[in-house]
């Protein structure tokens, strides 16, 4: 009876280790097992009427940005990323293209007359651009290097200086 | 109670019918129960088993937000391809983190499903190793002054 | 005002447990009865101080005085009067206050019942013991959960409200109070247990003196549970009533335990055994409310559930840990005066059924613990997290289930002591045919797959016991009967039958069809025809409600609906479910309308049997009350088993036995 009282004593004393030392839930995020790998293929019709494909961007810094009209973090990010296209739509270096979610095209095209943006948004009815970039909960944006690799998910509301940043930081390190 | 049943002979063969009639119908309903039929049966199994990324614990099949659905599209999608049920969580999981509901059987999360196991067996071992003991130790014998007691309770009734 | 007003109350339901712990030590320790006997005194302090930060908190919410903390975070002028007197238990500061005042009601309780006994050290340590525990939970409202914070607020603020999800249905008044007063209720013989061991009186008396509050705290438990699933059932509208999330998990495992304990100790007063075990129990009941309370309001584990997450979680950990260092210590210190007199005389005896009853509870207590923190312990160890669902605790856990539900058979007619095949032959033989010819109706009507058929044998079988068990003791003590430790044992083992055949069924006969409606559309889903007539917007005081009109079998108007609440961001959907004895009609609004003519989608479930889920429940209710009636004294003559026969001809002796 002793071994059996030594074994749960040193079971619950593991128990009580391994749980005193864990983070709350809600700091294990922006990890995406997509990072350091090419970008999952964007094919589609923008709300222009035009038809897109993300690998016409090689060579440019691309912010792939998932929205929805109906949610409120994504409202608020609107004027950074339009700043931040703004910012960028004279060098050519970087440019921004948002994927619907969970969104219909009707209510984007409202959304975007409205609100102004001129850069390319792309309906995804069936939302799998979404799964294939993994998306769990609008906003989320990912950057894309000039070669194609996906090297950050940044999950919530973004600002063009907060790219910028990142951008500048990818440029300086060796890639 | 109805008086064949006291028949020990009446109810051996009753016995008999009755094991024959659960191993039949047991066995009939283990081997016909088939793989989902339609596309929306399997997608629901296959969603069961995938955590919907936004929702706490739910899984993509019992959640309405707007991540489980575009899963739930993607699975309906790769179904009708033709891919099995591993393949697509495989590729499902190739985007999400720690979609998996159901913990590998193999390497550490492996421990999940040996572990209480082997504590059933354990205990079970030491349910029976115990009740053996018990049955061994030495039947104690009534002492004079039991009896008494007992015969005292008996007067008072 | 109401902040100080509540601060009072705790500080002074605090001081008094302090000093209350600190009087009775002393008197335990220099035997002095007249110390002892304050015991009453404190413990009505206590209460009183509980009483008084309920009130002031409740009164905070009622006059919405948002300079409290608590109120400014949670409460709100547009909260209906029934939530917002249930605001209280919408978060953890509320909710700690409502466990400190249960606790201390139940700790007034039993000062009461054992007023005579006071100065029974036996009473005394046990009434310390809850008195600890009282101080613990005042010491966290004065820490990490203080809900009476004072803020400075501008005129015209007006709070969020409480979390949304906790304001759709009315069973959020109800579901937690019952759920803690089953919780905390194990609080009781928890005490009695710890003052057993450290008294040295290890006797089966404290298990007599405590097997009402026992039963009523297993009974709260109960409910409380069933409550809960009926809750996310009505209100979480996704289709379920139970997910294995940790909340849900939290409140299973000393129900799992407790219900261990409920038949263990049986064995314990019939022949003296497992008295290590049956301690052992409680006192793991006892832990694992606190662990529980740790892995949701900690914030370590995600939940649907977790409202709230603070740096409590601390204070818990070291709580339980303390707790179990207690336990084992005193268990080790008493260990040799622990050996059982008692012994097993054959495995076929309700003795051993009995035990592998145990060993059956406890893997279930250990899957679904293992379950629930194994991802925290895949994560210290790989780093890398693993989610563990319900398709694992179903593949774990329902050959378990099958395996009590034939227990739950065998058990009771097991005589205790021994048996004889030959009679266990003659006691099953009806329950059996049941088993069968329901195990070859369910599959002539179309029913496959193993787990689903076998739940409906065994339910048969272990159903067919327990009738045979009821109708025999009312034949012999008529409406006697039905009350007592057994014969109400007995219709709770109906109740859950009922469950366990409503689970099955729902899980293997569930359709789901996601479809758009055009208005006026009428569409035929399971057999049920579904009419949308109309999209209405509804603004309420609390929210603004998109409210889906549907007709179902041309019949009432169901209204499922998705809600916006003022201060919360995402929608709430609320579904809308037509219960029928059969199966329930269960609709959720996946899609609005874009236009006032245009498609909605919809999410409708055929829920078959899930009412008999809730009816189930009540039935074990309704045996739990009967099992706890005032019964007949067993007198000490009584035959306590089956008569063992002997060789020759039995003699004729009167039928006390246990048939």
């Amino acid at each position: 009876m002793l071994i059996v009282a030594v074994v749960l004593a040193v079971v619950v004393a593991l128990l009580i280790a391994v749980l005193a030392t864990r983070s709350p839930s809600g700091e294990r995020s922006r990890q995406s097992p997509l990072l350091g790998r090419p970008a999952p293929a964007i094919v589609g019709i923008t709300l222009a009427g035009e038809g897109f494909d993300l690998a016409d961007y090689r060579g440019r810094w691309v912010v792939v940005n998932f929205f929805a009209t109906w949610c409120i973090p994504c409202v608020q990010e609107h004027p950074e990323l339009a700043e931040f296209q703004a910012l960028h739509a004279g060098t050519g270096d970087a440019t921004l293209v948002s994927v619907l979610f969970d969104n219909t095209a009707d209510e984007a095209q409202a959304f975007f007359t409205e609100n102004g943006g001129d850069w390319p948004v792309v309906a995804d009815e069936v939302g799998a651009v979404g799964v294939d970039y993994g998306v769990a909960r609008v906003p989320e944006s990912f950057l894309v290097t000039p070669s194609g690799i996906v090297v950050e998910r940044l999950v919530g509301g973004v600002t063009a200086a907060e790219i910028d940043e990142l951008i500048a930081l990818y440029e300086g390190a060796p890639e | 109670m109805i008086d064949w049943v006291r028949d020990p002979r009446v109810r051996r063969w009753g016995w008999i019918v009755i094991a024959a009639l659960i191993i039949v119908s047991m066995g009939r309903a283990t081997l016909e129960a088939g793989p989902p039929r339609t596309t929306a049966e399997q997608v629901r199994v296959i969603g069961a088993t995938l955590k919907c990324p936004t929702c706490r614990s739910q899984s993509v099949a019992g959640s309405d937000s707007a991540a489980a659905k575009a899963i739930r599209n993607e699975i309906t999608q790769r179904v009708e391809a033709g891919e099995s049920g591993d393949e697509i969580r495989r590729a499902i999981s190739a985007t999400y983190d720690d979609v998996q509901l159901i913990p590998q059987a193999s390497g550490f999360e492996g421990l999940v499903w040996i572990l209480p196991v082997f504590v059933l067996v354990l205990a079970l071992a030491g349910v029976a190793t115990g009740v053996a003991r018990w049955r061994s130790a030495t039947t104690r014998h009534a002492t004079e002054a039991d009896r008494a007691l007992v015969h005292e309770a008996l007067d008072k009734r | 005002m109401n902040a100080a007003l509540g601060t009072a109350g705790i500080v002074l339901g605090f001081a008094a447990s302090c000093l209350g712990v600190a009087t009775l030590a002393v008197g335990l320790r220099q035997k002095r009865p007249r110390l002892l006997e304050t015991g009453w005194t404190y413990s009505l302090l206590a209460l009183l101080g509980a009483i008084v930060a309920v009130v002031a908190m409740q009164r905070a919410l009622i006059t919405r005085d948002f300079s409290m903390g608590f109120v400014n975070d949670h409460g709100s002028s547009r909260t209906p009067a029934l939530f917002n007197v249930a605001t209280m238990w919408s978060a953890l500061e509320g909710s700690i206050l409502l466990w400190v005042a249960i606790l201390t009601g139940y700790t007034v309780h039993v000062a009461r019942k054992f007023r005579a006994r006071l100065t029974d050290p036996l009473v005394g340590m046990a009434l310390l013991v809850m008195l600890v525990v009282c101080a613990f939970f005042f010491l966290l409202i004065l820490g990490p959960a203080n809900p009476f914070t004072t803020v400075s607020v501008l005129p015209g603020f007006d709070g969020p409200g409480p979390n949304p999800l906790l304001q759709e249905h009315i069973l959020m008044a109800i579901h937690p109070p019952m759920l803690y007063l089953g919780y905390v209720g194990f609080t009781v013989p928890f005490a009695f247990a710890i003052a057993a061991l450290a008294t040295g009186r290890l006797g089966e008396g404290w298990l007599l003196e405590t097997r009402r509050a026992t039963l009523t705290a297993w009974g709260f438990l109960t409910i409380g549970i069933i409550l809960g699933a009926w809750w996310s059932y009505e209100v979480l509208g996704w289709g379920g009533y139970w997910g294995w999330d940790p909340v849900e998990n939290a409140s299973l495992l000393p129900w799992l335990t407790g219900t261990a304990y409920l038949h263990s100790v049986l064995v314990q007063e019939r022949r003296g055994m497992l008295r290590v075990w049956n301690l052992s129990l409680l006192c793991a009941t006892f832990s694992l409310t606190i662990l529980g309370t740790f892995l949701t309001r900690s914030g370590v584990l995600e939940s649907v559930h977790a409202f709230s997450d603070s740096d409590i979680g601390v204070w818990l950990l070291s709580f339980f840990a303390l707790t179990v260092a207690v336990t084992l210590g005193l268990i080790g210190w008493r260990g040799d005066q622990l050996r059982s007199p008692g012994q097993i005389d054959s495995p076929l005896s309700r003795e051993s059924a009995f035990l592998v009853n145990n060993v059956l509870f406890a893997a279930f207590a250990f899957v679904v613990l293992l379950g629930t923190v194994f991802p925290l312990i895949a994560e210290a160890v790989n780093g890398r997290g693993v989610a563990v669902g319900p398709p694992y605790f179903n593949r774990m856990t329902v050959p378990i289930g099958l395996a009590l539900l034939f227990m739950m058979a065998v058990a009771p007619v097991l005589p205790w002591r021994k048996a004889s095949t030959e009679l266990l032959s003659k006691r099953l033989f009806f329950p059996a045919w049941a088993a069968a010819i329901t195990a070859v109706v369910a599959v002539a009507l179309g029913t496959r797959g193993f787990g689903t058929v076998a739940t409906f044998a065994l339910g048969a079988f272990a159903g067919g016991a327990a009738l045979r068990q009821v109708v025999l003791a009312t034949r012999r003590q008529g409406w006697r009967g039905f009350v007592g430790r057994a014969n109400g044992g007995m219709i709770v083992h109906l109740g859950v039958v009922i469950i366990a055949v409503a689970i099955a069924t729902n899980g293997h006969f569930l359709r789901e069809v996601e479809t758009s409606f055009e208005p006026g559309q009428t569409l035929t889903v399971g057999g049920h025809e579904i009419t949308y007539l109309r999209t209405v917007v509804v603004e309420e005081r609390n929210r603004t409600a998109t409210k889906v009109s549907v007709q179902i079998d041309g019949d009432q108007i169901y209204e499922p609906a998705l809600s916006r609440y003022p201060g919360f961001g995402s929608l709430i959907g609320t579904p809308s479910v037509k219960t029928g004895l059969r199966e329930d009609v269960y609709i959720t609004v996946t899609r609005l309308p874009e236009g006032a003519d245009g498609p909605v989608v919809l999410r409708v479930i055929i829920q078959p049997m899930a009412l008999w889920l809730w009816v189930g429940g009540g039935v074990m209710l309704l045996g739990t009350i009967l099992a706890a009636w005032p019964g007949r004294r067993r007198l000490p003559t009584d035959a306590v088993s089956a008569l063992i026969p002997l060789d020759g001809p039995v003699s004729a002796a009167p039928g006390r036995g246990t048939e």
